[in-house]
């Protein structure tokens, strides 16, 4: 078993302390999972897509406690992206990808829209102390997923303008 | 860097990085060529994958096989569809499948979920333009905007659909969600006055 499996386990077996209401979460999301528009082909916003599940999401939605590096600024937000690129296997960050962010409550209060008790928790792990899962968010529905795409993480940057490029890795 | 030569036009590509597969020209003779090479390229590239010696395709091969397998595919409804329109799904495509952007959790585009995505459009005469993303189970998503309001599908396998209607009506914002067959997604769609968008009305 790995040690950031390790470090998971462990931590999932602990009582979670659940993150200040106030508090933002940064959720990455790849070139693939903004839309791609019809006639200028760059992508958009983030899709529904970049709020399902996918790999790595073990005990919810993996997102980035940004205050954790300090008060909410560009560069406690540029810490936030390269902790969640060193928890990579490859540590590199596609230029077109980017990272939404929102506050915990808005992200708790439209789970309560849709009859979801959720919790935001800090799930910590290795090269990613800022690492917080949105805990009982199973959605199944594309209902939700736009919701949270459109309404509660509704600001972001890319990577390019966080100056994580993918050539700039070595350099952090 | 892997490289493949197509057996047949001696034209040499790079799984690295992957440019727009040219495929389709106006005749339905030019078509069944470009089918042709095209099945040929992707027979080539399943044989020099299976060849390598880890036995696993690198990221750049699955890739370059997963948009090969839906523009061939696309070629066999190819009278179906106008040029304009297979050119700006075949751009997107490439764009959703970039090599330079990939990164863990990303998919492959499903080939039943598109393959819904054109009945879709075929059955529906759509001439509207959507946007296009993918979920990570490699379904297709596209998102059509008007005003304030936007009408989200996802194609899954089976030629069905999941629809979200988000609107702005006189007496107040209206969400509207469900999963249809593909054949009754304008019925579904009219009572929110969705249904014209499919055709950019």
């Amino acid at each position: 078993m790995s040690s950031a499996r390790t470090t998971r386990m462990v931590g999932w077996m602990a009582a979670k302390k659940a993150l200040p209401d106030a508090h933002h979460v940064m959720r990455f999301a790849s070139k693939q999972k903004r839309f791609i528009h019809p006639d200028t082909l760059e992508p958009m916003g983030p899709s529904p897509a970049a709020f399902a599940l996918r790999e790595g999401d073990e005990g919810g939605v993996s997102v980035v406690e940004v205050e954790h590096f300090g008060a909410f600024d560009l560069a406690s937000r540029r810490s936030a992206a390269i902790a969640h690129r060193n928890t990579t296997r490859d540590k590199k960050l596609g230029p077109q990808a980017i990272f939404a962010w929102a506050k915990v409550v808005d992200v708790v209060g439209a789970g309560k829209k849709y009859g979801k008790a959720l919790r935001v928790v800090s799930a910590p792990v290795d090269g990613n102390p800022a690492h917080a899962e949105i805990r009982h968010f199973a959605p199944e529905d594309i209902d939700i997923l736009d919701y949270y795409a459109t309404d509660v993480f509704q600001e972001w940057c890319t990577v390019k303008d966080l100056s994580l490029t993918p050539h700039n890795a070595a350099a952090e | 860097v892997t490289t493949m030569v197509a057996p047949q036009t001696g034209v040499r590509f790079s799984a690295a990085r992957m440019q727009p597969i040219p495929l389709l020209q106006t005749s339905s003779s030019h078509q069944a060529i470009g089918t042709t090479r095209l099945a040929s390229v992707t027979k080539e590239t399943k044989r020099e994958v299976g060849a390598s010696p880890a036995g696993v395709a690198g990221v750049g091969l699955q890739l370059f096989n997963a948009t090969a397998e839906v523009k061939v595919w696309t070629s066999r409804v190819a009278m179906h569809l106008d040029r304009v329109t297979r050119d700006r799904l075949f751009a997107q495509i490439d764009a959703l499948h970039d090599h330079d952007e990939w990164s863990e959790g990303d998919s492959k585009i499903a080939l039943a979920s598109y393959q819904t995505m054109i009945r879709a459009m075929i059955h529906h005469r759509m001439n509207s333009k959507p946007a296009l993303s993918i979920m990570p189970s490699g379904n297709v998503i596209a998102l059509w905007t008007r005003d304030a309001g936007r009408l989200t599908v996802e194609f899954l396998p089976g030629n069905r659909v999941r629809w979200l209607v988000a609107m702005q009506s006189k007496q107040g914002p209206e969400r509207a969600a469900g999963e249809s067959p593909i054949e009754r997604l304008s019925d579904v769609l009219r009572p929110y006055d969705a249904d014209g968008w499919l055709d950019g009305c």
